[in-house]
C-alpha cells in the first residue's frame, strides 16, 4: 500500500496528497505520516512544492479531522442510548472536557493512532467545535511542517527518520498507557489512605 | 503481582484491576518494544551518508537506494542519469511506461525474472553517474634544511 501511494504521489502530486491525508483524518488507515516525511524529501528533489503540498495537506487534513468530529457529533444520541448517565461515561465525558485540548493537539503528530477516537469523543461528549478547531490547526501543523520538514531536511534519508519515528509513536504510546495505569493505581491509593 | 495489586488497589474491582494492571503491563512492553526499534533506527542513520541541512540537494550517489516504487523519471532526477539511457538499458519505450513503478514495469516486461528491473536500472546508473570531482594534485612540500 505504502509503495503504490508512493509511486502515485510522484505522479500525480500534491493534489493527491491532499486526497490521502483527507481520508486519513476521516479514520481510514493509510500510512499518511510515512507520505508526509516522504513528501518533504520529494519536495527537497523538487518534485513538489513545498508551499503547494503543506497548503492543501493542512486544509485537506483540517477538513477531514472536520467531518470525523461531526461523525461524534450527530451519533451522541446513539451513543447515549447505550451508555446515557451511566458514571463511566459522566466520568469520560467530565476527563474529556478537561484533557480533550491536549488529546487533541497531540494526537494530530504524536500519537496518531488515537487520532480518530479523539475526534469520535470531542464530537460525542459535545467539546466546542471551535476549541477543536483550534487545536486540530496547532496539531495539524505541527504534523505537516515538523514531520514534512524534518523529509525535507533530511532528504533521501527520509526512510530511516520515518522508521524512527513511527517507533517514537509506539514508545509514546506505551508512556500513555503506563502514566495512566500508575496514576489510575496512585489514585484508589489515596482513596484507600483517606477512609 | 495480583496481591500487591489488591493491596495497593483495594477499592477497585477485579475487572477494573486486571485492566489497570494490563494497561501498565502493555505500556511497559510497548516502550521496550518501539524503544529498541526506535534505537536501532537511530543507529542506523548515524551510519548513513551527508549530514542534513546540505541545501541544495547534491545529486544522489548510492544506488542502493533504489527502491521498486520509484518511476524512471524520478530516478532520473534523483541520479541525474537522463531517462532514455535508463529506457535503453531496460530495452522498453518511454511511451506509456513513464507513471509505472519498476515493480510494474518488472511484472510487466519481465514476469519471469523477479528483481531483474531494478538490478539493470542500479548498473545502468553505476555505468553513467557522472565521475566524482578529481582531487587538486598535492604540492610537494620542500625537504627541510638541516
Amino acid at each position: 500500500m505504502s509503495d503504490f501511494l508512493l509511486t502515485q504521489i510522484i505522479n500525480y502530486g500534491a493534489p493527491l496528497l491532499g486526497v490521502i491525508v483527507f481520508i486519513g483524518g476521516l479514520g481510514i488507515p493509510l500510512p499518511c505520516t510515512l507520505l508526509v516525511i516522504a513528501a518533504g524529501a520529494f519536495a527537497r528533489q523538487g518534485i513538489l512544492d513545498w508551499q503547494i503540498a503543506s497548503a492543501i495537506s493542512i486544509v485537506s487534513v483540517i477538513i477531514g479531522d472536520s467531518l470525523s468530529y461531526s461523525f461524534g457529533f450527530y451519533s451522541r444520541e446513539k451513543v447515549l442510548s447505550r451508555f446515557s448517565a451511566t458514571p463511566q461515561w459522566l466520568q469520560a465525558e467530565q476527563s474529556f472536557q478537561k484533557w480533550g485540548a491536549l488529546s487533541i493537539f497531540f494526537s494530530r503528530f504524536l500519537v496518531t493512532a488515537i487520532a480518530l477516537p479523539v475526534n469520535l469523543l470531542s464530537g460525542t461528549t459535545r467539546f466546542a467545535f471551535q476549541k477543536f478547531l483550534v487545536y486540530d490547526i496547532l496539531g495539524e501543523v505541527v504534523w505537516i511542517f515538523g514531520y514534512g520538514g524534518l523529509g525535507y531536511l533530511f532528504g533521501s534519508q527520509w526512510e530511516v527518520v520515518n522508521e524512527f519515528l513511527s517507533n517514537f509513536g509506539g514508545v509514546t504510546l506505551g508512556i500513555v498507557f503506563f502514566i495512566f495505569g500508575v496514576r489510575q493505581a496512585w489514585n484508589w491509593n489515596l482513596i484507600r489512605q483517606k477512609a | 503481582m495480583a496481591r500487591l495489586a489488591i493491596n495497593f488497589m483495594p477499592n477497585a474491582n477485579s475487572k477494573q484491576r486486571i485492566i489497570i494492571i494490563g494497561l501498565t503491563i502493555l505500556g511497559c512492553l510497548l516502550i521496550l518494544f518501539f524503544g529498541l526499534r526506535a534505537f536501532r533506527a537511530f543507529q542506523k542513520f548515524d551510519r548513513h551518508g551527508p549530514p542534513p541541512g546540505d541545501f541544495p540537494e547534491k545529486l544522489e550517489t548510492d544506488v542502493e537506494r533504489v527502491r521498486d516504487w520509484m518511476t524512471i523519471p524520478f530516478i532520473s532526477r534523483m541520479y541525474g542519469v537522463p531517462e532514455p539511457i535508463l529506457y535503453d538499458a531496460l530495452g522498453i519505450s518511454p511511451e506509456g511506461n513513464y507513471k509505472k513503478s519498476l515493480r510494474d514495469l518488472n511484472k510487466e516486461y519481465f514476469p519471469e525474472n523477479d528483481g531483474i528491473v531494478i538490478e539493470i536500472v542500479k548498473a545502468t546508473l553505476l555505468a553513467n553517474q557522472s565521475p566524482p570531482t578529481p582531487l587538486p594534485p598535492l604540492t610537494p612540500i620542500p625537504p627541510s634544511a638541516p
